[in-house]
């Protein structure tokens, strides 16, 4: 018999309900004008910068409209902020032509991005993603650089290999994300997932099944629908034991790849520099 | 299996185990001793072919003929073909006269082909040709016989272009294989016409398409079929009668024989003189049932035999090669054979005819035979010299060869008490015969004159052409070396076999009435009575003694410039032109259709093919641009096909 | 949460992606092609945290460790092979490496940019400090390494118990 319930009224999420799909023009607008900006924004398409900042103000109006329809809720206002600050670091980074400067606008994304994750209460994959990308991958990439990079800008820096092509299919493929977006349909009920039992506590079995609760676990059907998953312990416990195969895995991956990183980037003979 | 049956397969079996065994010898290169097992093999035929001439007797069977059973060769859907050998009088005549000559002069190539590299081949195909020209004679199925008739053609062929290095040998041998292959496709077609119409009889309705044409079958079909479709026999006879006119190089088909003597000159004599040019003959004589239905085509074939042999007799005097001259006489006296079974056109005479026409045959193989050994002496001695321009006056240099040549000449002229001139006598009896006949009389008449005038050409080319090479002052090429001497035994000794022949044969058989009287006992041929009158022999007698001085005055005067004269010399040494108006008007049009459908294969076929074989390579080059080897380019199509999978999913899936 | 914010947060997790992607398919340089694939991951780790956040399990926050850690990996093994790459032809140009194509493409430019407006304007200044040997120091003014010539030869030794 299971002991868990869902009340309906205390989820979120209306099961059965039919989200209509309301596509805003405006999402529409948004992206056009996003793809048209970035093509604008290529050294030489535009002689004008008059011209690339006119598009460039009309794409932030665009933004701001799209922006302004959002509900005021300050959550919601640093949420759009954190968002519109990882789109202009990618778009920065996609443009601009000094390689560093691209590094740059990728940090900012990435920053922004943790911001964002911080918000939905994911801190341990948020404080992982700053150091890892942010931190270490950076690091990295500016010492390839350091090395690896002229002193003066090559042509492989500012020439673009068929951007509107790209542009066009990129364009495409955020239409079907946004469209999918936009028209979900029927919202599946969220089920209490007891195919993973060790992380929840599961009152009424077997003693030796049980594991001493803690604080995040939720133990009822109204609990479970409360809950919000950002204990990092229950992440770790998560971790440890229902995924444990996974995570060790990775950790062999992680292993594997430090082996082939060091085996890879060897001077052999051949290279005689 | 009783002795006349043993007898009859040992005839062309002999020679095809000997055409086998020459022809492994000649896969081994031998160039000395394949000549044994041809000649003995030739032997034993002719010994059985006599032994059966002499002790078969044809009142014993009620039918007249014999038949030894063979084997099932092949069936194909329910029809038996069967090889099953016919014997009767008129086929023993003529297995007899073939096989025994073969066997003679196998013996004299022994001598002749001496040293020659393909000696081995030689023996085989000529032992192949016996065979089949025994099995074309004793088959006892109008298919059959075609098929055999196919075999004596390419026989004939291998033998004419033997020494195919030479491009005239070879040009000579596909020329008459050619010649004669537009003959037998017309000898197809009557058969397979007279297949058809033999299956709407009562006789014929029962069998298969293979068991119609047995020749019993048709003897009993025709009556049937020409009271009914008259003019369909009259078809299937013209068709039949081109094919054998084919074979024996008759009117329009007759540029095949002169070219033929590029082959070695036994070949000749076998082949083009005694034993394959009557295969012709002997088709209309065993077809005689079926044509005493249909007497316009007799008619037809005695004016095609009459017209030849006076044209080939002009021909043949104004030739300065020998064996030409030869060639051209065997064409004019097949013309008297024709003209001999033209006549059974009349009513009843169709036995006198087809006697008439085998005992000239037969006496006509002997002195040709002979002739032709002899021309071939004549030029091994002279180092293969056959132009009667260059030497003259032999007879001191080979005298035996004379006398041989000379008795044959005689025979040929139709010299009183020789066998030609008995011979030759039962053609021109039975000509004049058929001229007294009131319907179709007056076309015999008029063939009676040619025969006549043919007659005295003959006498006059024969001796012509002797006292060129034997009389007046000796003269010898200088390519002649040291081989101009006599022949050795080995050649010598069959052609005095033949010459016998030559002699008596004619005088054996004809006035004693014993060929008639054997060939009539032929199923469905009467015997019938038939005495020459005195005045023809008095007649041809005459003809033949003026004819022989005309030739000894012409062979001593030298060519006249008289213009009417030359120009007539100029007409006979090319042959009338009938040769240069085939190429005309055959083989350029020919050549010019062949070069037509070459430009189409090449050009349209051709074109089609490679444009076909090319077409993997033009979508293999379409698909090589996509493969530029850079990661950008291929990570945009891979992001393509993901932004495609991922449209297809958001707007296909049912949430 | 309300769908409206899942909706704006998954298309900001797709906005990331194909930014990424654009970036991936336009961009020449190795090394920016690496990190427009970063970018797309990140995107992807976004999307699985708010769905973790929709469906109240750890399930999407243990998917973005996965993914975190592949990153990671795949990062450390890209640059090992970057730089190995870079001994064999010492560029970051994507287009060099063309052995394996069919169609024979003319040769992408690897060289100085051009096209390149000098935009470092200077402006010229005048040189810092004063030339101590050829502009004499105003009196008043003692430094210790502005010492004239002349005294320095004479005084050397005098001046030398100067602390």
């Amino acid at each position: 018999m299971n002991p868990f319930t869902i009340d309906p009224n205390r989820l979120p999420l209306v099961t059965g309900e039919q989200i209509p799909g309301t596509m805003s023009q405006l999402m529409l607008l948004v992206i056009l004008l996003g793809a048209v900006s970035y093509l604008l924004l290529q050294h030489g398409v535009l002689k004008s910068k008059l011209i690339a900042a006119a598009g460039m103000g009309v794409f932030a109006l665009a933004a701001a409209l799209a922006v302004s329809l959002v509900p005021g809720q300050l959550d919601a206002v640093v949420r759009m902020c954190f968002s519109l600050l990882a789109v202009g670091g990618g778009l920065a980074f996609i443009t601009a032509r000094e390689p560093v400067h691209a590094a740059l606008g990728f940090a900012t994304a990435v920053l922004s991005t943790c911001g964002v994750l911080f918000m939905q209460s994911a801190y341990f994959i948020a404080a992982a993603t700053m150091i890892v990308y942010a931190g270490a991958t950076i690091i990295i990439f500016l010492f390839v650089l350091m090395f690896a990079q002229k002193s003066k800008l090559r042509t492989y820096d500012v020439e673009l290999s068929h951007p509107i092509v790209a542009t066009v299919v990129a364009t495409a493929l955020m239409f079907a994300i946004a469209w999918s977006v936009a028209s979900p349909g029927e919202i599946l009920p969220i089920k209490l997932d007891l195919t993973r039992p060790y992380s929840l506590a599961v009152p009424g079995e077997d003693p030796g099944k049980q594991m001493p609760p803690m604080p995040s676990t939720a133990t009822s059907a109204e609990e479970y629908a409360a809950f919000v998953p950002s204990k990092t312990s229950g992440l770790g416990r998560s971790m440890f034991t229902d995924y444990l195969l996974a995570i060790e895995l990775a950790g062999t991956v992680l292993l594997v790849a430090t082996i082939g990183a060091i085996v890879l980037a060897q001077r052999t003979e051949r290279d005689a520099t | 299996m009783s002795n006349f049956e043993l007898f009859a397969w040992l005839v062309p079996i002999a020679p095809l185990i000997g055409c086998l065994v020459c022809a492994v010898l000649s896969f081994r290169g031998d160039t000395r001793i394949a000549h044994v097992p041809a000649i003995a093999s030739l032997l034993i035929s002719a010994l059985a072919a006599v032994a059966m001439l002499f002790q078969w007797n044809a009142e014993s069977s009620d039918t007249g003929f014999g038949l030894a059973q063979g084997y099932r060769y092949l069936e194909i859907g329910g029809v038996n073909l069967n090889l099953t050998l016919r014997i009767d009088t008129l086929c023993l005549t003529l297995l007899s006269v073939v096989t025994s000559i073969s066997a003679m002069i196998a013996i004299y190539s022994k001598g002749y082909m001496h040293s020659d590299p393909g000696y081995a081949r030689y023996f085989a195909v000529f032992c192949g040709f016996v065979f089949s020209m025994t099995m074309l004679v004793l088959s006892h199925n109008l298919l059959m016989m075609y098929a055999f008739w196919e075999g004596v053609g390419t026989c004939s062929y291998l033998l004419i272009g033997f020494w195919f290095r030479k491009p005239s040998a070879a040009r000579a041998a596909t020329k008459a294989f050619l010649v004669n292959r537009i003959a037998d496709t017309a000898f197809l077609f009557g058969i397979m016409l007279l297949s058809y119409a033999i299956g709407f009889t009562d006789v014929g309705a029962g069998k298969d398409w293979f068991a119609r044409l047995d020749f019993q079958t048709i003897f009993d079909a025709v009556p049937v079929i020409a009271s009914k479709h008259g003019e369909l026999l009259t078809l299937v006879g013209f068709l039949l009668m081109i094919g054998a006119i084919g074979k024996s190089a008759q009117f329009p088909f007759h540029v095949w024989l002169p070219d033929a003597m590029e082959g070695p000159t036994p070949v000749s004599a076998l082949i083009h003189a005694a034993t394959m040019v009557t295969a012709g003959v002997y088709l209309m004589a065993r077809l005689a049932p079926l044509t005493t239905l249909t007497p316009s085509v007799l008619i037809t074939v005695a004016w095609l035999g009459g017209i030849t042999s006076l044209i080939a007799a002009i021909m043949a005097l104004y030739q300065d090669d020998l064996k030409r001259v030869l060639a051209y006489s065997t064409v004019s006296q097949l013309g008297y054979l024709f003209m001999a079974l033209g006549t059974g056109a009349v009513k009843d005479l169709m036995t006198v005819a087809v006697v008439a026409a085998m005992f000239h045959l037969v006496t006509h193989a002997f002195f040709k035979a002979l002739l032709f050994l002899s021309a071939g002496n004549v030029m091994h001695a002279m180092g293969d010299v056959i132009d009667m321009r260059e030497f003259s006056g032999l007879k001191r240099v080979l005298p035996k060869t004379n006398i041989l040549f000379a008795i044959g000449a005689a025979a040929l002229a139709g010299v009183p008490l020789l066998s030609g001139f008995f011979s030759k006598d039962g053609v021109l009896g039975v000509i004049a015969d058929a001229s007294s006949d009131t319907m179709v009389g007056s076309h015999f008449t008029m063939l009676l004159g040619v025969g006549f005038v043919t007659a005295l050409l003959t006498a006059t080319y024969t001796s012509k052409a002797y006292f060129k090479t034997f009389h007046g002052v000796e003269k010898i090429p200088a390519a002649a070396g040291h081989h101009a001497h006599e022949a050795s035994a080995v050649m010598l000794a069959p052609m005095a076999v033949l010459a016998v022949g030559a002699v008596v044969v004619g005088g054996l058989l004809g006035p004693t009435g014993r060929i008639s009287e054997y060939v009539s006992k032929t199923p469905l041929l009467h015997h019938h009575e038939h005495h020459e009158p005195m005045w023809l022999l008095v007649t041809s007698s005459l003809i033949a003694i003026a004819g022989v001085v005309a030739g000894y005055g012409l062979s001593r005067r030298t060519p006249s410039s008289d213009g009417l004269l030359k120009a007539v010399a100029e007409f006979g040494k090319n042959r009338l032109y009938i040769d240069w108006l085939y190429g005309r008007l055959i083989v350029e049009p020919m050549l010019w259709v062949s070069r037509l459908l070459e430009w189409f294969d090449t050009q349209v076929v051709g074109a089609i093919t490679e444009a076909v074989a090319g077409l993997p390579r033009v979508l293999g080059l379409a698909g090589q641009r996509v493969q530029t080897g850079r990661i950008p380019s291929y990570s945009f199509l891979t992001a393509v096909g993901i932004a495609a999978v991922a449209i297809w999913i958001v707007t296909r899936a049912n949430w | 949460m309300n769908y409206s914010e899942v909706q704006n947060l998954l298309l900001l997790g797709g906005i990331m992606f194909a930014i990424g992607l654009i970036g991936f398919l336009t961009r020449r340089s190795l090394i920016l092609m690496f990190l427009s694939l970063e970018t797309m991951l990140s995107g992807v780790s976004l999307n699985l945290i708010v769905f973790s956040k929709v469906h109240h399990n750890y399930q999407g926050q243990i998917l973005a460790v996965m993914v975190l850690t592949i990153a990671a990996c795949e990062a450390a093994i890209a640059l090992a092979m970057v730089v190995s790459l870079f001994r064999r032809k010492p560029t970051l140009d994507v287009q060099a490496w063309d052995e394996l194509s069919e169609t024979i493409m003319p040769k992408s430019l690897d060289e100085d940019y051009e096209g390149l407006e000098q935009e470092e304007h200077y402006p010229p200044l005048t040189p810092a400090g004063l030339d101590p040997l050829n502009r004499p120091v105003s009196g008043g003014l003692q430094t210790s390494a502005g010492i004239s010539s002349e005294k320095m030869s004479g005084a050397g030794a005098g001046t030398a118990e100067v602390k």
